[in-house]
C-alpha cells in the first residue's frame, strides 16, 4: 500500500476546506464528516500525485512528528476513507485535468 | 451523530465566523406550470447567462460555501442546466436540486443521478390528482411527480417530498406522508403561504385559518418535519441569531440580486455590477441583517413564548415591512405550539 497513489473520489463527495478543517459530504452513503486538522492536511495530499509513503513524509514534517506516529496517522486514516468509499488506490499517478 | 446535528455544529461554526457555509440559487424564474399559490414574480429583465452563472458559482467556491440549493422557477426549463449543474460538481458543491418533477424522465432521472446530487426535493401536495393539478394547473402532473419520484429512487438518490399545506389540500398530507414512506423518501410540509415577490397577497387567501393551523400542528406525523437546518426559513433560532440568513447564507436570484434569503428580499446588490464577496462583506443592508439579534427586538425579547417561536425577520419584512416588528401569524403559531406543549407536559 506504501507505494500506491491515493486520489479523492470526487464523485461520490462534496467538500470544503473551512477554516483549515476540511467538511465532507459523502453523498453516496449520505453521511457528513468534519476533520481534524491532522486529517485536513492528510486530505490536501490525496490529489494522486503522491503516494503514501510521500504522505507519511509530508505529514512527519509537517507536524513535527516521528516517522512512526506519522504512518500509524495515515494508514488509519487512509483505511477509514477507504472503508467510506471516499478514495482510489492506484499503482500510477493520476492524470492531471 | 446524525448528519443534521453534525451539520448544526458546522453551520455554528461557520456562523460564528460569518462563512457563506449555503446558498440557495434560483437559476430562472421560468415554469413549465403555474401553481395558484406560487411566489414567483418574473421581471422583464434578462436572466444571468450560462458563463455568469459559472462564475458566480466560482466565486461561492472561493468563499467556501459547500451546500448549493439549486431552485426556480423550474430548474429543468433551463437548456444548460445539466452543464451548470456538472460544472457546480467539479467545484465539490453539495447540491440540492428542487423540481417539480414534470421533466424528469428515464433520461433525465440518469442524469440527475450521475450528479450525485445530496438531495432532490419533490412538490406534491396530494396524492387525488384533482387536488395536485388543480394547484399545478396541470392535468396529469400528479402522474408525472409521482413517476419522477419513483425514477429517482430507483437510481439511489436521495428524496425529499415538500408539501405547502394549504386549503385546497388540508386533509391529503397524511396520504402523502405515506407515499414518501412507500418511496422511502424524507418528508416535509410548510403551512406558511408567502406573498409573491413583488408584494402581491394573493397566495394568501389559500392559507389555512388559525382553527386549522391549530389542528395541523397537534398532529405528532409534523412534529418533526418542520424544520431544515440547511434552510434558514425552516430552522428554530439559536443563540440570539434568528436564521442563518446573512451569517452563513444567502439568496441569489436569476437576474444576479442577492439577498438574505429567498423570503426575505432585501436587495443587497448585484453580481453583475458586483463581486460576491463584496456585497456579502461590505453590503450595508446585508451589514445590518446579519447584526439582528432577538435580545434587540423590541417585542420578541420580552417575550414569553420565545421558545416556541419561529420567528422570521423576512416574513416580517413582507407582512409588516420591517423585521423589527414580529408578523401577526408568526405569534399566533407561536402561541399555538406554546399551548400544545403546554398540554403535553402538564
Ligand atoms: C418555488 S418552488 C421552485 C421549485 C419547483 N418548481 C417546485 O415547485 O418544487 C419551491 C417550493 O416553494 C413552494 N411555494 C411556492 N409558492 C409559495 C408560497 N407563496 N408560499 C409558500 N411556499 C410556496 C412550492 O410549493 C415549492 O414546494
Ligand atoms: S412548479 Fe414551482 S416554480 Fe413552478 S409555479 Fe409551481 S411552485 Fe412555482
Ligand atoms: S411570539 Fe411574536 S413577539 Fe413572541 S417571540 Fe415570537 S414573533 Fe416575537
Amino acid at each position: 500500500m506504501m507505494n500506491k497513489y491515493i486520489s479523492i473520489k470526487k464523485n461520490n463527495i462534496a467538500y470544503r476546506i473551512i477554516n483549515g478543517e476540511v467538511v465532507i459530504v459523502n453523498l453516496k452513503k449520505s453521511t457528513f464528516h468534519t476533520l481534524n486538522p491532522v486529517a485536513t492536511f492528510i486530505w490536501e495530499q490525496l490529489d494522486g500525485q503522491a503516494t503514501l509513503s510521500d504522505i507519511v513524509e509530508r505529514l512527519s514534517q509537517e507536524f513535527e512528528i516521528d516517522r512512526e506516529t506519522s504512518e500509524n496517522d495515515c494508514v488509519d486514516f487512509i483505511n477509514d476513507l477507504l472503508n467510506k468509499d471516499m478514495i482510489t488506490l492506484s499503482s500510477h499517478p493520476l492524470e492531471k485535468s | 451523530m446524525s448528519k443534521e446535528s453534525l451539520f448544526n455544529i458546522v453551520n455554528d461554526k461557520a456562523i460564528a465566523k460569518r462563512i457563506l457555509l449555503s446558498c440557495h440559487f434560483d437559476l430562472t424564474y421560468n415554469c413549465n406550470t403555474n401553481c395558484v399559490h406560487c411566489y414567483v414574480k418574473k421581471e422583464e429583465r434578462d436572466e444571468l447567462k450560462t458563463s455568469e452563472i459559472k462564475d458566480i458559482m466560482d466565486q461561492l467556491a472561493a468563499m467556501d460555501t459547500l451546500f448549493l440549493i439549486l431552485s426556480g422557477g423550474e430548474v429543468l426549463t433551463r437548456k444548460d442546466f445539466f452543464e451548470i449543474a456538472e460544472y457546480a460538481r467539479k467545484l465539490n458543491f453539495a447540491l440540492r436540486i428542487m423540481t417539480n418533477g414534470l421533466l424528469v424522465d428515464e433520461k433525465v432521472a440518469d442524469k440527475l443521478a450521475a450528479l450525485n446530487p445530496d438531495l432532490i426535493n419533490l412538490s406534491i401536495y396530494s396524492t387525488n390528482p384533482e387536488v395536485h393539478d388543480g394547484i399545478t394547473g396541470v392535468p396529469g402532473s400528479l402522474e408525472k411527480v409521482i413517476n419522477a419520484a419513483e425514477l429517482i429512487r430507483e437510481r439511489g438518490l436521495e428524496l425529499r417530498i415538500n408539501t405547502v399545506i394549504m386549503k385546497q389540500n388540508l386533509n391529503d398530507y397524511p396520504q402523502v406522508h405515506e407515499l414518501a414512506q412507500i418511496l422511502g423518501a424524507d418528508f416535509k410540509v410548510d403551512f406558511q403561504v408567502t406573498p409573491k415577490f413583488d408584494g402581491d397577497r394573493s397566495p394568501l387567501q389559500f392559507q389555512i385559518s388559525s382553527n386549522e393551523l391549530q389542528e395541523v400542528l397537534a398532529d405528532p406525523l409534523l412534529e418533526l418535519t418542520l424544520d431544515d437546518p440547511i434552510e434558514p426559513h425552516l430552522k428554530r433560532f439559536a443563540n440570539d441569531i434568528p436564521c442563518s440568513a446573512a451569517h452563513s447564507f444567502l439568496y441569489i436570484s436569476p437576474y444576479g440580486d442577492v439577498s438574505p434569503c429567498v423570503q426575505f428580499k432585501v436587495p443587497c446588490g448585484n453580481l453583475k455590477e458586483k463581486s460576491l464577496e463584496e456585497i456579502w462583506y461590505h453590503s450595508p443592508q446585508m451589514l445590518d441583517i446579519s447584526s439582528l439579534r432577538i435580545s434587540k427586538l423590541p417585542a420578541c425579547s420580552q417575550c414569553e413564548l420565545i421558545d416556541d417561536c419561529r420567528y422570521c425577520p423576512g416574513i416580517s419584512y413582507i407582512e409588516e415591512g420591517d423585521v423589527m416588528i414580529p408578523a401577526r401569524r408568526t405569534c399566533q403559531e407561536a402561541l399555538l405550539l406554546n399551548q400544545l406543549r403546554g398540554e403535553e407536559n402538564g
